[in-house]
């Protein structure tokens, strides 16, 4: 396993630390973001809710990285998001998140590129079962 | 678009053997103890369990294929991302198209694959039969 670029670092420690400067302030301007939920974006405004939402529903999350490839200016990481519910019907429930996704890290080493994959399916079945 | 020579021979033969509804081909790019996950399955070294699941899923979608979007890394340990158009054979899912990005993160093993650790979001089948059934729906009613 690689070592996680720093821009990653600080992006991962700002999710678990529901730090929306942080957050934010590890993404290249202009960036491309996307995932199953919130489709494609490059709009700034876009990533604040990815905490918002985020603090609200959990109440505690916590990374463990499985693997890092870092290949130039392009990485890809694969980690488990391991969430504690706070509200909206997560409540009291653990929920792991397998994810991965393909980074592109502009030249002053921000996040130029996140291209993130995860079965949201896990959410609606975690909340089926509890 | 990712050029096919910049990525690993036994992950395009692993694919155009998917591409081909082929799953003994399939399953024969996997290396002895090999580990295949995605979303909602997980096999080590089962051989015959992944040629059940590859067969079953060739039976159930066809039409298939597939465009290579990224890689990241090279030679024995890499990721890679692509986007599968398929159709539907059977059951809920005849004649419903889907689109589905994945991403894997593959480890060779030899020439052939040692570790496919595959995700993609499940809610997309669910989101391709709806898209089927309302334009099935507008179609009857247009017809009416």
């Amino acid at each position: 396993m690689n070592v996680l670029p720093p821009a990653l670092k600080q992006m991962i420690q700002a999710l678990c630390e529901f730090d929306e400067a942080a957050y934010m302030a590890a993404f290249a301007d202009p960036f491309v973001c996307s995932d199953p939920v919130g489709g494609v974006s490059s709009d700034r405004e876009a990533l604040r809710p990815h905490i918002s939402v985020s603090r609200a529903n959990w109440q505690s999350f916590e990374v463990e990285m499985t693997d890092v490839i870092v290949d130039g200016n392009f990485c890809a990481i694969e980690y488990t998001c391991c969430l504690q519910g706070r509200a909206n019907g997560f409540e009291g429930l653990e929920v792991r998140l397998d994810c991965n996704a393909i980074v592109e890290l502009s030249s002053d080493g921000r996040i130029a590129l996140w291209h993130e994959q995860y079965d949201t399916g896990v959410f609606r079945r975690a909340l089926a079962k509890g | 678009m990712i050029e096919r020579r910049s990525v690993p021979e036994p992950v395009l033969r692993y694919l155009d053997a998917w591409r081909k509804g082929d799953p003994l081909a399939r399953a024969a790019q996997l290396a002895d103890g090999f580990v295949f996950s995605g979303p909602l399955v997980r096999i080590e070294g089962d051989l015959p369990g992944a040629q059940s699941l590859f067969a079953r899923e060739s039976a159930r979608w066809g039409d298939r294929d597939y465009a290579l979007t990224h890689r990241v890394g090279s030679g024995d340990h890499l990721a890679i991302g692509y986007r599968c158009t398929m159709t539907g054979l059977e059951g809920e899912d005849a004649g419903v198209a889907v689109q589905l990005p994945v991403t894997a993160f593959v480890r060779i093993d030899g020439n052939r694959i040692g570790a496919w650790r595959e995700l993609f979001d499940t809610a997309v089948f669910a989101r391709a039969r709806k898209a089927a059934a309302a334009g099935r729906g507008s179609m009857q009613k247009g017809s009416a």
